[in-house]
C-alpha cells in the first residue's frame, strides 16, 4: 500500500491502516523522539502524543510533500511541546573556557556508529540537545528555533556553540578511553 | 582546522538518516485510546503507568472538549460580512450552586491529588439532543482556530464527576482551548443525576470571520447580577465584550454574580493569532533591476508560519532550488550556480504554524525579467 493509499484509507476510518501506518514509521519517530527525549518515557509519551496528533491532523497533509517528512513535523512539534511543559529549556549559561570541535572530531564522528552517535546526543544536556537537534539534525535556522521555543535567536546560537563543545569534550573523552 | 556547522550538519544528518529505534509496543494502545472515536481514552491513558505525563494531557483534553461540548455555537459564514451572527443551539448546563455544593466541592478537593484538579464534565447528552449536527462543526473547531469560533462554558463541580486532570504548575487553571487544540478526543456523554439544578447558562467566545484578532466574549446566566471578565488580565464588565486583542495566547476568566449570592467561575484559553498564511508569489525578476523582487522569498511573505523547506523545480521536473535556510531564498540560480532561464517554475514548501501545526503547499513562479 502506497502511502497516499494509506492516508486516503486512515481518513476513512480504517483503524487497520491506522496500524499499517503507525508500524511503517514508528521506528523512525521512536528515534527522533528519543534524540529530543534524552531518556525512554519522555520518548514514549513524545510518541504517543505526536502519532496521536499524526491521525488528529491527517486531513491536513496535502500529500505534496512526503509523508514521513510531515509526520516527522508533527511529531517534532508535539516533543517542543512535550519539553516546553516539562519545563526543560533550562539553558546552561556557565561561561568556561570551550575548546572548538576540529576535523579530528568530525572524523572521530563520522567514524562512530548510528547508535553511539543516538546514544552521545540523548547524553546531551537538554538545553543543548534541543537546540543541536534543530539545528544540526532538523536544519533549521537559529532565527527559526528561536521562534519555535520562544528563546532569541543569540540563545539559540551560544546553546549551539556549546553544544559543540560538550561534544568535543565528550569525544575527547571517550578517544582516552578506547 | 574548524568544521563550519554546515559540515556538522552534513555529518549528523547523513549518519542518522534513516535512524530507527524500538517501539515499545503499549505506546500503540495508548495511541488507539487517545484517537477521535476511541471510548474511555482518558480511562484507558490513565491506566498507562508508563506515560504520566501524557496522562494528564489526554485527561485534559477529554474534558475541554466535554466541557465545549455543552453549548455550541455556529458562526455565520460568508452570508453575513458585517458580523458575527450566532445562533446558540440552546443547551442546558448545570449551573454551579456554590452554597448548596460546598460540601460536595470540598469532598472533590480531599480527594484531588497534590497538583492534581478535581474537574468536571458539563454533560453533552442533551446538547447532542438538542445541536443535532453541530457536534461535526463543533470537532472542526478543535483542529482549525482560525476560522471558527472558540468556546468557553460552563461546569459545575457538583453535578457531573469524571477525571482528575493533572495540571502541569505553570497551568493553574485549566485551558479548554488548549487542550482541544491537541485532540479531538470525543465528549463524553453522562447522565444528569437527578438531584442537579439546571440553570440556563451559556458562554462563548467568538471570533470574528473578518479579523483574527477580533473577538466577542458573551455570558448569559438567568439570575446575572454582574458579570465580571479578565482578559490577560485587564478587567471588563457585563453579559458582552467585543475587543481586538493582541496576538498571543489570552488567558480568559469569567465571573458571573447571580442575584442570589451564587456565582459562576469559568477560566479558558484561547490563541488569537491571525490567519496562518504563506503569501504566493506569482513572479520575480531576479536578473532585472538590482534590488527589485530580485528573490523568491516564501518565508517573507509568510504569516504565523516558519517555513523549513522549499524546493523550486523547473519544467522537467528538475530541482533548481532545494533549501531548509529561508535566511537563503531563491535568487533565481540553480544549484550549480547557473541562471535559470525565464519560464514558469514549480514549488514546494513545508512549514510549521503558530499552533504547531504542519503546513504544506505549492505553487508555480515565473522568472520574467521585466
Amino acid at each position: 500500500m502506497t502511502d497516499q493509499e494509506l492516508v486516503r484509507a486512515c481518513l476513512e476510518g480504517s483503524g487497520k491502516a491506522q496500524r499499517l501506518l503507525y508500524d511503517k514509521y514508528s521506528g523512525q519517530m521512536m528515534a527522533v523522539c528519543l534524540r529530543y527525549a534524552g531518556n525512554e518515557p519522555d520518548a514514549q509519551d513524545m510518541m504517543q502524543e505526536g502519532f496521536i496528533k499524526v491521525f488528529d491532523k491527517l486531513g491536513q497533509y496535502s500529500g505534496k510533500g512526503s509523508l514521513v517528512g510531515w509526520i516527522r513535523s508533527v511529531v517534532i512539534s508535539c516533543a517542543l511541546v512535550h519539553i516546553r511543559k516539562e519545563k526543560r529549556f533550562m539553558f546552561h549559561e556557565d561561561v568556561e573556557e570551550v575548546q572548538h570541535l576540529t576535523d579530528d572530531d568530525v572524523d572521530a564522528v563520522s567514524r562512530m556508529s548510528q547508535a553511539e552517535i543516538m546514544e552521545l546526543i540523548r547524553q546531551m544536556p537538554d538545553g543543548y540537545r534541543t537546540v543541536f537537534n534543530l539545528f544540526a539534525i532538523e536544519g533549521y535556522s537559529h532565527k527559526e528555533i528561536a521562534e519555535l521555543i520562544e528563546v532569541s535567536e543569540s540563545t539559540s546560537k551560544t546553546q549551539f556553540f556549546k553544544a559543540k563543545a560538550w561534544l568535543k569534550k565528550e569525544l575527547n573523552a571517550l578517544e582516552r578511553t578506547t | 582546522m574548524k568544521p563550519n556547522d554546515q559540515h556538522i550538519r552534513d555529518l549528523f544528518q547523513s549518519k542518522l538518516e534513516g535512524a530507527q529505534a524500538p517501539v515499545d509496543p503499549a505506546i500503540w494502545s495508548a495511541v488507539q485510546s487517545g484517537l477521535p472515536g476511541a471510548a474511555g481514552a482518558a480511562g484507558a491513558a490513565s491506566g498507562g503507568a508508563a506515560f504520566t505525563g501524557m496522562t494528564a494531557w489526554l485527561v485534559a483534553a477529554v474534558v475541554g472538549v466535554g466541557i465545549a461540548t455543552a453549548v455550541i455555537f455556529a458562526v455565520s459564514g460568508d452570508d453575513d460580512k458585517q458580523s458575527p451572527v450566532v445562533t446558540e443551539v440552546q443547551a442546558e448546563v448545570i449551573g454551579e450552586k456554590q452554597d448548596e455544593t460546598k460540601q460536595q466541592a470540598e469532598a472533590q478537593d480531599d480527594s484531588a491529588a497534590s497538583g492534581q484538579a478535581e474537574v468536571d464534565l458539563a454533560t453533552s447528552q442533551e446538547v447532542k439532543e438538542k445541536a443535532g449536527g453541530s457536534e461535526a462543526h463543533l470537532a472542526n473547531a478543535s483542529t482549525d482556530e482560525t476560522s471558527v469560533p472558540q468556546i468557553i462554558t460552563g461546569g459545575s463541580p457538583d453535578t457531573i464527576h469524571s477525571h482528575k486532570a493533572e495540571q502541569a504548575e505553570d497551568e493553574p487553571n485549566f485551558t479548554g482551548a488548549q487542550a482541544s487544540d491537541d485532540t479531538q478526543t470525543p465528549a463524553q456523554t453522562q447522565e444528569l443525576p437527578e438531584s442537579a439544578v439546571p440553570v440556563t447558562a451559556q458562554f462563548a467566545v467568538v471570533k470574528d470571520p473578518l479579523n483574527d484578532l477580533k473577538y466577542q466574549f458573551i455570558a448569559e446566566y438567568g439570575d446575572a447580577d454582574s458579570y465580571e471578565w479578565s482578559i490577560n488580565g485587564a478587567k471588563y464588565a457585563g453579559s458582552r465584550v467585543e475587543l481586538e486583542l493582541e496576538e498571543g495566547e489570552q488567558f480568559v476568566r469569567l465571573r458571573v454574580n447571580a442575584e442570589n449570592g451564587d456565582y459562576d467561575v469559568h477560566e479558558t484559553t484561547i490563541k488569537a493569532y491571525r490567519k496562518p498564511e504563506v503569501k504566493k508569489i506569482n513572479t520575480f525578476t531576479p536578473f532585472g533591476s538590482p534590488g527589485e523582487n530580485d528573490v523568491f522569498d516564501l518565508q517573507a511573505g509568510a504569516t504565523n508560519i516558519i517555513l523549513h523547506r522549499v524546493v523550486v523545480m523547473d519544467n522537467d521536473g528538475k530541482v533548481v532550488y532545494d533549501s531548509v535556510d529561508q535566511e537563503d531564498p531563491w535568487d533565481g540560480y540553480d544549484r550549480f550556480g547557473n541562471k535559470c532561464p525565464i519560464a514558469t517554475y514549480t514549488y514546494q514548501y513545508e512549514g510549521i504554524d503558530v499552533y504547531g501545526s504542519a503546513v504544506v503547499g505549492a505553487g508555480y513562479v515565473i522568472i520574467n525579467n521585466n
